[in-house]
C-alpha cells in the first residue's frame, strides 16, 4: 500500500506537465502512466507478479499510442535518421 | 485508511480471553489500555503482532500458549484474531477503489510439547498454524479472501509499517539511536531502520524501485533498437522494389494491350469467319451450283446429240426408198401377191433348193420321209435339186424380187410409216424439250453463280489466314508477358517479403526507440519527483518533526537529573541526509550552538520524544492513517513531556492505542486528554499481581486462580472487582464502576 499518494500524485501530475509541454504530448496520459508503473511497482512488493513484463506492456501501449500521431518529436527521436519517408509516403 | 475494530486473543500467554473494540471514532480516536508494568502490555502487543505477521512477529524463541498449560499430548490452541477495516487498497477489489471495507485476520496454532528424552524438559513446539483471512459482505457475513492471508497482510498491513502500526516504544526509539537500555544498536541499524520508514512511508522505495526497472527497460529498448536498426541494403532494395512495382505496371500494361488486341482479333476473327460461313455456304450452293452446270452441259451436249441423231434418221429415213414405197404401193403390192404364192409353193426354187439341201443335211424331210444317205426318197430329191440348180441364177434374181417387194410391201404399209415418222418425230420432240428445259436450269444456275462473290470469298479467307496468324502471335506474346510478369511478381514477392520483414524490423527498431525515448522520460519524471519529494517533502517532515518535538517538548521546567542532553538543550530536531551517506536518512538534535548531538549525548527521555516526533510527523507527512498501537510510550518522561506527549499523539494519530500505566495517568492534564480524545477504555490486571498483604498498588481481589491478566472496561480513574488496587477507592478522583 503505496502512502503519500495524493503528494506523489501532485509531484508526478507536475513532473507530467513539464515533460508533455517541452514533447507535444498529454500530460494526463504521461501522469496515468507513470502512477500506473507505481502502482505496479507498489503490488510487487507484497505480491509476486511479472512487474517487468506489465511495466513492458504500459510502455509500449503509451509508446504506440505515440506513434500513432501524439509526439512527432518523440517519432523523429525515435526514428533517429528522421524516418523513412518511403514508408511514410506508403 | 487502516484502523482497527476488534481484537479478540485466546490463550496466549497471560491473555485467556480477552476481546478489544478500539475506538473508530473519528473525534474520539484514542483508546487507553491501562496496565501496570507486568500485566501484558507487551504482551498484548506481541499477539497483535503474531495475528499480523505470523513467526516473524515474535522475537526468537517466544512460547506464545498460556503460562498455566502444562505441556500435554492434546497441546493447547491459541488464537487472535485481528479486525479492521481499510479503504480498498486491496486489489482484490480493484473494481471497487476506494471503498472502505471490513477484513478479519484469524491465526492460531496448537502448542504441543516437543519431543523430549527429559521428563522435565519443558520445551514445545507449535502445529498447525493456519491463518484465515476473511472479508465481511455487506450483508454481514464472512467469506474468505482469494488471495492469501499473507499477500493482504502484506499489501494493507506491510511489515515495514511495523513500528507505526504496533509501536514498542523501545523499538522506536532506535530510530533515534536506541532507549537507554537498548543502545547497542548500531548506528548502520538505526541508518537503515530511518531511511526505510521515510523511502516507505514517503513511497520513495516505490519510486526508486521503479526507477531502476525502468533505467533497465530503457537500455533493453536501446539495445532492441540498436539490434533491430541498421539496415543500409534497406534502401537499395527499397529501389530495387520500385523498379520490380513499375516493370510490373509496365507489363501489366502490355498484357492488358496484348489481351485487347487479342480480344479485338478474336472478335475480328470471329466476324470473319462468320462472315466465311455465310459466304461459304453460298459458295458451298456455288460448288453444287458448278457441278450442276456441269450436268446440265453435258446433258445438253447428249441431248443436243440425240436430237441430231433424230434428225438425221428423220433425214435419212425421208432419203431412203422406204419413202418410193408408199407411193409404188400398188404396184409393189401386186408383184408381192404375184410372187407370193408362187414363194409358198416353191417356184422360187432358191429359197427352197437352201431348204431342201439342209433338209438332206439333216436327213429328214418335212413330211417326215426319210432323207438319209440309202433312203429312198433321197435320190430323187437329189435330182430335182440338180435340175433346179440349173434354173438357180433364175431363181435367184426372183427370190431377190420376191424379197423386195415382200419388204416394199411390208413399208407401203402408211401407218407404219406414219408411226415412224411420229415416233421420230416424237423422239425430236422429245431432244427438244429437253435442251429447253436444260437451258432453263442453266440459266438459273447461272443466275445463283452470279450472286455468289468469289472474291470477297478468297479475301475473306486471306484476312481469316492473316487474322489467324496475328492472333497466334498475340497469343504468343501474351505468353510471354505473362511468364515474364510471373517472373517479376515473384520477384516483387520475395523481395517484399525481405523488405517488409527489415521494415518490421525497423519499425521494432523504431518503436523500441519510442519506448525506450519514454522509459527515459519516466525515469526523468521519477528522479524529479523523487528529488522533489526526497528534498522538499523530507524537509517538510523534518520541520513537522520539530514543530512536534516542540510541543512535545513545551513547558519543560527542568532538566532531567542526567548528564546528558534533556530537552530544554536540544534547540533544532530533524531528519536529515546522513553525513558520509547520501543515500540514507537520520534523525538529529542540534543544539542551540548548531551542534548535532549523537544520541549518545541524549537522554533516554528526550530520544524518545525525538522518536515520537518523528513517528508522529512521518505519519503527518506522508498522510498515512492507521492505528498506533504503542506500549510505554510515555516511559520515561516527565510531566510536562508526558502530557504534551500524550495530548500531541492523541491530537495526531489516527487511531491510537495507547498502552498506559497509571504513572502515565496521574495528572489531571492526562485525564483531560483522554477525556478529550478518548473513545474507548480498558484495563489489564494481572492476577499475578494479587499480593495477601496488600501493599499499596497490588490487586485487591483475585478473580482468577490461574496466572492471567483479565480485561475489563474501566477507564484511567475507574476501578472494578477485577482490577481494583489497592488505595484506589480512598483516592481522590477515583470511581468504582459496576461491571
Amino acid at each position: 500500500m503505496v502512502s503519500n499518494l495524493d503528494r506523489i500524485f501532485r509531484e508526478i501530475g507536475r513532473e507530467s506537465e513539464r515533460v508533455a509541454a517541452e514533447h507535444d504530448l498529454q500530460s494526463d496520459e504521461l501522469t496515468e502512466l507513470v502512477m500506473a508503473i507505481v502502482d505496479v511497482e507498489d503490488e510487487h512488493s507484497f505480491r509476486n507478479t511479472n512487474v517487468k513484463q506489465r511495466i513492458k506492456t504500459l510502455i509500449q501501449n503509451f509508446a504506440g499510442r505515440m506513434k500513432n500521431g501524439e509526439s512527432p518529436e518523440a517519432d523523429s527521436k525515435a526514428e533517429g535518421d528522421g524516418g523513412d519517408t518511403r514508408e511514410d509516403d506508403r | 485508511m487502516l484502523a482497527f475494530r476488534r481484537i479478540e486473543i485466546d490463550n496466549f500467554v497471560c491473555f485467556d480471553n480477552i476481546v478489544i473494540e478500539p475506538s473508530t471514532d473519528l473525534d474520539r480516536p484514542l483508546t487507553v489500555i491501562r496496565a501496570e508494568n507486568g500485566s501484558g502490555k507487551t504482551t498484548f502487543l506481541r499477539a497483535v503482532r503474531w495475528a499480523m505477521y505470523g513467526e516473524q512477529g515474535l522475537p526468537g524463541n517466544f512460547g506464545l500458549h498460556p503460562a498455566w498449560w502444562q505441556p500435554d499430548t492434546v497441546g493447547v490452541d491459541t488464537s487472535v484474531v485481528l479486525e479492521f477495516e481499510s479503504d480498498g487498497s486491496s486489489r482484490d477489489f480493484a473494481e471497487e477503489a476506494g471503498a472502505t471495507r471490513v477484513y478479519q485476520i484469524v491465526r492460531s496454532v496448537t502448542t504441543i510439547p516437543a519431543d523430549t528424552v527429559r521428563a522435565d524438559d519443558r520445551s514445545f513446539r507449535r502445529i498447525n498454524e493456519k491463518t484465515l483471512m476473511l472479508v465481511q459482505n455487506p450483508n454481514g457475513t464472512w467469506e474468505p479472501l482469494p488471495a492469501g492471508a499473507d499477500i493482504i497482510v502484506r499489501e494493507l498491513l506491510p511489515w515495514n509499517l511495523r513500528d507505526f502500526l504496533v509501536m514498542d516504544a523501545d523499538e522506536v526509539t532506535d530510530f533515534a539511536g536506541g532507549t537507554d537500555d537498548h543502545m547497542s544498536i548500531s548506528r548502520l541499524e538505526s541508518l537503515t531502520k530511518t531511511t526505510d520508514a521515510i523511502q516507505s512511508l514517503l513511497g520513495i522505495n516505490v519510486f526508486k524501485q521503479a526507477r531502476y526497472r525502468l533505467e533497465t527497460l530503457a537500455k533493453e529498448f536501446g539495445r532492441q533498437a540498436s539490434r533491430a536498426i541498421g539496415d543500409r541494403e534497406l534502401d537499395e532494395m527499397q529501389e530495387d522494389l520500385d523498379r520490380l512495382h513499375a516493370n510490373n505496371a509496365d507489363l501489366t500494361g502490355r498484357i492488358g494491350d496484348e489481351s485487347e488486341q487479342q480480344t479485338q482479333l478474336e472478335d475480328d476473327l470471329q466476324r470473319r469467319r462468320s462472315e466465311l460461313e455465310d459466304e461459304l455456304r453460298k459458295f458451298g450452293a456455288h460448288d453444287d451450283l458448278h457441278e450442276r452446270l456441269a450436268t446440265n452441259r453435258r446433258q445438253h451436249k447428249a441431248t443436243l446429240k440425240e436430237r441430231d441423231r433424230n434428225l438425221a434418221l428423220l433425214s435419212e429415213s425421208l432419203e431412203t426408198m422406204d419413202l418410193l414405197a408408199p407411193l409404188c404401193r400398188t404396184a409393189i403390192c401386186g408383184t408381192y401377191e404375184f410372187l407370193r404364192p408362187l414363194h409358198d409353193r416353191g417356184h422360187i426354187p432358191l429359197t427352197h433348193l437352201q431348204f431342201v439341201r439342209s433338209l438332206l443335211d439333216e436327213g429328214r424331210c418335212v413330211c417326215g420321209r426319210d432323207l438319209s444317205t440309202g433312203g429312198e426318197h433321197r435320190p430323187r430329191i437329189e435330182e430335182r435339186i440338180a435340175k433346179s440348180e440349173a434354173a438357180e441364177s433364175r431363181a435367184n434374181y426372183l427370190h431377190q424380187l420376191h424379197e423386195g417387194v415382200r419388204t416394199l410391201s411390208g413399208r407401203a404399209q402408211s401407218s407404219r410409216w406414219s408411226d415412224e415418222l411420229a415416233n421420230q418425230r416424237a423422239n425430236l420432240a422429245t431432244r427438244e424439250k429437253e435442251l429447253e428445259e436444260l437451258a432453263l436450269e442453266k440459266q438459273e444456275i447461272d443466275e445463283r453463280l452470279g450472286q455468289i462473290d468469289e472474291p470477297k470469298i478468297r479475301v475473306l479467307r486471306d484476312e481469316i489466314a492473316a487474322f489467324d496468324k496475328q492472333a497466334s502471335q498475340s497469343a504468343s506474346n501474351l505468353a510471354r508477358l505473362q511468364l515474364e510478369l510471373e517472373r517479376v511478381n515473384n520477384e516483387i514477392t520475395s523481395l517484399s517479403r525481405t523488405i517488409n520483414q527489415r521494415r518490421r524490423n525497423r519499425r521494432e527498431a523504431a518503436d523500441a526507440s519510442r519506448c525506450e525515448w519514454v522509459s527515459r522520460r519516466v525515469v526523468e519524471m521519477l528522479d524529479n519527483a523523487y528529488r522533489t519529494i526526497e528534498q522538499d517533502q523530507v524537509r517538510e517532515l523534518s520541520d513537522g518533526m520539530h514543530r512536534l518535538f516542540r510541543r512535545m517538548a513545551a513547558n519543560v521546567e527542568g532538566d532531567d537529573h542526567d548528564s546528558r542532553a534533556g530537552l530544554r538543550m536540544i534547540d533544532r530536531v530533524g531528519v536529515q541526509r546522513s553525513a558520509g551517506n547520501d543515500d540514507q536518512f537520520e534523525l538529529f538534535a542540534r543544539n542551540s550552538h548548531g551542534r548535532d548531538m549523537p544520541p549518545v549525548e541524549i537522554n533516554g527521555a528526550s530520544r524518545r520524544v525525538l522518536a515520537l516526533a518523528f513517528v508522529l510527523a512521518l505519519c503527518i507527512e506522508s498522510q498515512t492513517r492507521a492505528p498506533l498501537i504503542a506500549d510505554s510510550l510515555l516511559n520515561s518522561m516527565s510531566g510536562p513531556v508526558r502530557r504534551n506527549a500524550l495530548r500531541v499523539t492523541a491530537a495526531h494519530s489516527r487511531q491510537p492505542i495507547l498502552l498506559l500505566t497509571y504513572a502515565d495517568l496521574e495528572s489531571s492534564s492526562e485525564i483531560e486528554t483522554i477525556e478529550r480524545f478518548g473513545g474507548a477504555a480498558y484495563t489489564l490486571t494481572g492476577q499475578w499481581d494479587v499480593s495477601e498483604r496488600g501493599n499499596h498498588g497490588d490487586v485487591v481481589r483475585l478473580t482468577e486462580s490461574r496466572k492471567v491478566s483479565l480485561l475489563c472496561g474501566c477507564g484511567p480513574r475507574q476501578y472494578c472487582d477485577i482490577c481494583e488496587r489497592v488505595g484506589q477507592a480512598e483516592s481522590p478522583g477515583w470511581t468504582s464502576r459496576e461491571r
